[in-house]
């Protein structure tokens, strides 16, 4: 592929003055915060469900929408996330960490605030690479194999088991779990159905949206209707829903950082954003300045995985628009959507249809825009929301649920899934053990063990082959790092002070 | 008091239920309300691209509309068995393709292409044979002679252990007389990016996923398993004119459930037909990347039965198995 | 119970699935002569090693820590009220899908709500208008949402 012309960014100029291209981007991205934000509704349905309604339009004005739609709803995920405990989509986990603790003491406004810049910083920096750099990064994802995804996947394992709050034995605990649950379906290599209990729908695996609905929104409104303190609610402060200078300068050097793990994470076929964010956390967690406080409510924990899951929404459209292969379950279905308005996605497409990639980066950009701006003005009104007295709000968020897992695939056998992994993760709850890593270890289980011996299958057996590709290599020495990267730093402290 | 809602709850609650007692009766033009259609697949997935825009014109063509449904999941069982359970009145259509055929010997629990009643077949998609642009493999035989010296050694991507890759995949192994190492991968899509990073040596995946990377020069195409060769790449052989009995490949249609008047499957059959003549609809779909086929209900039922022995003289006659159970 | 007593007995209880799962992958079929790794059991044995491990480990933890942390969990399903509220929550929870199936999703959820928001309400305050009202209102947002612009097909109930 060689190096395109300026014609790319220059034949779709003309968008910009296209009143309709903005008006669809808007209404794209407000619906995708909310939707994105109401608990058991996730953002690749809300992509698959308003696909259909773009048929009749233009494929630019089609995809300014859905584009907006994609770009909001990844962000309206944290929403639900830092205000109830809900994330909207998998990777709000790790923003629900920090976010939740922050809104617990009064200070959900600020959290949404810190979100909506640092989502918007990673949303624009990730459509600079994508314009920029798209078919570069795009030829270095091909040359990622099983290795390279075992390496990835151990690194996200790896950070599930450092970023757990209290006891790391319970955390360890909770993604083995997750791993376990992952085991569930088809074997990915032989073919051979593990534990399915003649149930079809358990063929392609537990489906982890409705776990994680209802691991978080279920067993928490459980064990809020559990506790007699259940009607207290705590009283937000309206303040710094537009960041103070000071914090955003706070927060600057975790945002960059967070946004090229994700644009490069969402890059990676299958990859995308729940891993960026969960790694973007991870190295807060490890080099970050605050990295003790970390889990507590602050900001860095807000920033670090908001950027991140932003940047991979433009970075899982580099595979997609230049190789037609999908980054995430998002892009997949987006990628539907193109194909739906008679164009085809892959390597011709930035050569045939200039004005139209050209017109995604316009969508995206303005996708940005919108979204900073509804953000902030919005944080007033989602803080207010968790105002609602109890009662009400309860049982709401609970039909949501109900509801939400239902139209994931129109089965009702997810609305069992989601009561059973309720009164799992109630008890986890009551005992204890974190929720994050069994969501984490559930989404990357199933990637792990595919990759792991799809290479093996690969190298005839050759275990050295995890460690004879260079990339790979470079990737298990990050876990390690992790896992052990503190200690050793420790040790090399104390022998520089005895030198000295 | 809270007794007081609980009546009114009940009461409010039952009254209509009494009240829909009589309804609908009376012979009716067919089809007088919305048909809903079932895709076993996801949306944007090969089968659902395909249907929404047959359906949109069954929607003008009858003047009702046509629902489209998505009910994804083990690999289009779910969907499938939703079919063949559903009411047999005329206004529940689905989609079908191989995998519904070949289900049974892949999962514990499967639909039977014989429990529904066939409409049409609208779409085939050959199988190829596809390496990488930078393969030594310039021509089938190429790789031929190499596998004939190199058992083992050839890797071929599939879509998953008994998925239609792999059957294609272990088909062409099998009337070519060579050994490969078979390799699955979530998907088409996982398998052409492993094939398109070099990670693999061949793919039998069809035409559509990887006819773009063919026409970028990503990859080179040796050859094709249809009974002809394809309009738009007409230089490119058929594996039968390479001497290898092989004509494979994966195909889209229309079922009612089982029972369905004859008269209603004859009626959507011909709508049918009428769409698949329609340019703007032909143009589409082979802009997707598919071969647009109409066949009506007896032609569809012939295709199926191939499918059938094929999978069956796998199984049978070369005794294997594409799960381990 | 203390916090350490009910730790041990997850310790156990997890170490107890371990064993489970190992034993049960034992009967996944394995295929002669290829790397032990293929097999379908390999890997849930892998995992259910760890998990031994791990549960282990959280025995030791736990008794290493001379009842520091001994301190009395909450015992909710000690107080009445909140143990029923818990126990009538999962049984609307699960009688749902019935209901939804019965009757269609939204007069499930419009039975669920007001329910659920009579229960929540506290004795003497309940006032059956404003509840009506009120999971009439969340109803409608959800039919609304789901139903009209998502256009979800729900299961065909006796209502709507």
């Amino acid at each position: 592929m060689e190096l395109f012309s300026f014609d790319l960014y220059l034949s779709g100029l003309h968008f910009f003055t296209n009143p309709l291209m903005y008006v669809a981007s808007f209404f794209g991205v407000l619906v995708g915060v909310v939707f994105g934000a109401l608990p058991g509704l996730t953002a690749t349905m809300t992509i698959a469900v308003f696909i259909p309604f773009t048929f009749g339009l233009a494929p630019t004005i089609s995809f300014a929408f859905l584009l907006g739609l994609y770009s909001g709803a990844v962000y309206g995920g944290s929403i639900s996330a830092i205000l109830i405990n809900i994330p909207g989509t998998p990777s709000a986990i790790a923003t629900s960490l920090d976010g939740y603790p922050m809104s617990q003491q009064g200070r959900a406004g600020e959290a949404i605030g810190i979100s909506t810049i640092s989502s918007t910083i990673g949303g624009f920096l990730s459509v600079i690479v994508l314009m920029f750099a798209a078919p570069a990064i795009a030829s270095v994802a091909l040359k990622f194999s099983a290795e390279e995804y075992v390496g990835i996947t151990l690194i996200g394992l790896s950070v599930i088991a450092i970023i757990s709050p209290g006891s790391t034995v319970k955390g360890l605990i909770s993604g083995v779990f997750g791993l376990v649950i992952g085991i569930v379906g088809i074997d990915p290599i032989t073919g051979f159905p593990r534990f399915i209990m003649g149930r079809a729908e358990l063929l392609e695996g537990i489906d982890s949206i409705p776990v994680m609905i209802g691991m978080y929104g279920l067993s928490e409104m459980l064990v809020q209707i559990s506790d007699v303190q259940y009607s207290i609610v705590v009283k937000q402060k309206i303040s710094k829903l537009i960041p103070p200078l000071k914090d955003l300068k706070r927060i600057l050097g975790t945002v960059i950082r967070s946004s090229f793990i994700g644009v490069i994470i969402g890059a990676l076929p299958a990859a995308g954003g729940s891993i960026a964010s969960l790694v973007a956390y991870g190295q807060e967690k490890r080099f970050g300045k605050r990295r003790d406080e970390l889990g507590t409510g602050i900001i860095e924990g807000v920033a670090a995985p908001e950027a991140a899951n932003n940047a991979s929404t433009g970075g899982a459209l580099i595979p997609m628009l230049t190789l037609g292969i999908p980054g995430d379950a998002m892009t997949a279905v987006l990628m539907g959507g193109l194909i739906i308005q008679g164009l085809r996605p892959g390597p011709l497409l930035f050569q045939q249809q200039m004005p139209f990639v050209s017109s995604i980066f316009i969508s995206l950009l303005l996708s940005v825009v919108f979204m900073c701006i509804i953000g902030l003005v919005g944080a007033k009104y989602f803080a207010k929301l968790i105002g609602f007295p109890k009662k009400y709000l309860i049982p709401a968020i609970l039909v949501f649920c109900l509801v939400g897992s239902y139209a994931i695939s129109n089965s009702i056998f997810d609305i069992w899934v989601l009561i059973l992994s309720g009164i799992v993760g109630f008890v986890m709850r009551k005992l204890s053990f974190p929720i994050a890593p069994i969501v984490l270890g559930m989404i990357l289980g199933p990637l792990f063990e595919s990759n792991f011996r799809r290479s093996l299958m690969l190298s005839e057996g050759n275990w050295a082959t995890f460690v004879q590709r260079p990339i790979s290599l470079g990737f298990l020495i990050v876990v390690v790092l992790v896992l052990v990267g503190p200690m050793i730093l420790k040790r090399f402290n104390k022998v520089i002070i005895r030198g000295n | 008091m809270k007794k007081l809602v609980l009546v009114a709850l009940v009461l409010v609650l039952a009254l209509p239920v009494f009240a829909s007692g009589a309804q609908e009766s009376a012979a009716e033009a067919y089809p007088s309300r919305n048909v809903r259609v079932i895709i076993p697949w996801t949306v944007g997935g090969m089968t659902d691209v395909l249907t929404r825009p047959v359906a949109s014109y069954l929607e003008k063509h009858f003047g009702v509309p046509f629902v489209v449904e998505n009910k994804p999941g083990g690999s289009g069982v779910v969907g499938s068995l939703e079919i063949e359970n559903s009411k047999n009145d005329g206004y529940v259509i689905g989609t079908t393709s191989m995998s519904t055929v070949s289900a049974k010997y892949v999962s514990p629990v499967y639909p039977d292409i014989h429990n529904v009643e066939l409409i049409s077949q609208v779409i085939t998609i050959p199988a190829t044979v596809t390496v990488n642009a930078d393969s030594k493999f310039k021509t089938l035989d190429d790789l031929l002679a190499y596998a004939k010296a190199n058992p083992g050694k050839v890797t071929n991507a599939n879509s998953g252990a008994g998925a239609s890759a792999h059957i294609y995949g272990v088909y062409f192994e099998s009337m070519a007389g060579i050994k490969v190492n078979h390799i699955p991968y979530a998907g088409y899509v996982e398998a052409v990016t492993a094939l398109l990073g070099g990670h693999v040596d061949m793919t039998n995946i069809p035409l559509p996923d990887v006819s773009a990377h063919i026409d970028s020069g990503d990859l080179r195409l040796l050859a094709i398993a249809s009974a002809e060769r394809h309009p738009s790449y007409p230089d490119v052989p058929t594996l039968r004119e390479l001497g290898i009995e092989a004509v494979m490949g994966n195909y889209s249609g229309f079922v009612a459930p089982k029972g369905t008047d004859p008269e209603k499957v004859r009626a959507i059959d011909e709508a049918i037909g009428l769409a698949m003549q329609d340019p703007a609809l032909r143009k589409f779909l082979i802009d997707a990347g598919y071969q647009p086929v109409y066949l009506n209900r007896t032609q569809f039922a012939e295709v199926i039965t191939d499918a059938e022995k094929q999978l069956d003289f796998l199984v049978n006659d070369l005794g294997i198995s594409f799960v381990d159970d | 119970m203390t916090r350490k007593r009910s730790d041990i007995i997850a310790g156990i209880v997890l170490f107890a699935l371990a064993g489970l799962l190992f034993i049960v992958a034992g009967f996944m079929p394995t295929r002669q002569g290829s790397v032990q790794a293929l097999n379908t059991g390999f890997y849930p044995r892998m995992l259910a090693v760890i998990m031994a491990v791990l549960s282990v480990l959280l025995v030791l933890e736990t008794v290493r820590k001379q009842g520091q942390e001994a301190r009395q969990m909450a015992p909710w399903w000690k107080t009445k009220s909140a143990f029923t509220m818990f126990l009538a929550t999962l049984v609307l929870l699960v009688l749902y899908p019935f209901v939804m199936r019965l009757f269609g999703f939204a007069s499930a959820s419009f039975l669920f709500i007001t329910a659920l928001v009579w229960l929540l309400t506290e004795k003497g305050q309940a006032k059956p208008v404003k509840i009506l009202g009120i999971a009439a209102a969340i109803t409608l947002v959800v039919y609304i949402v789901f139903k009209l612009v998502l256009a979800i097909p729900f299961p065909m109930g006796l209502l709507i």
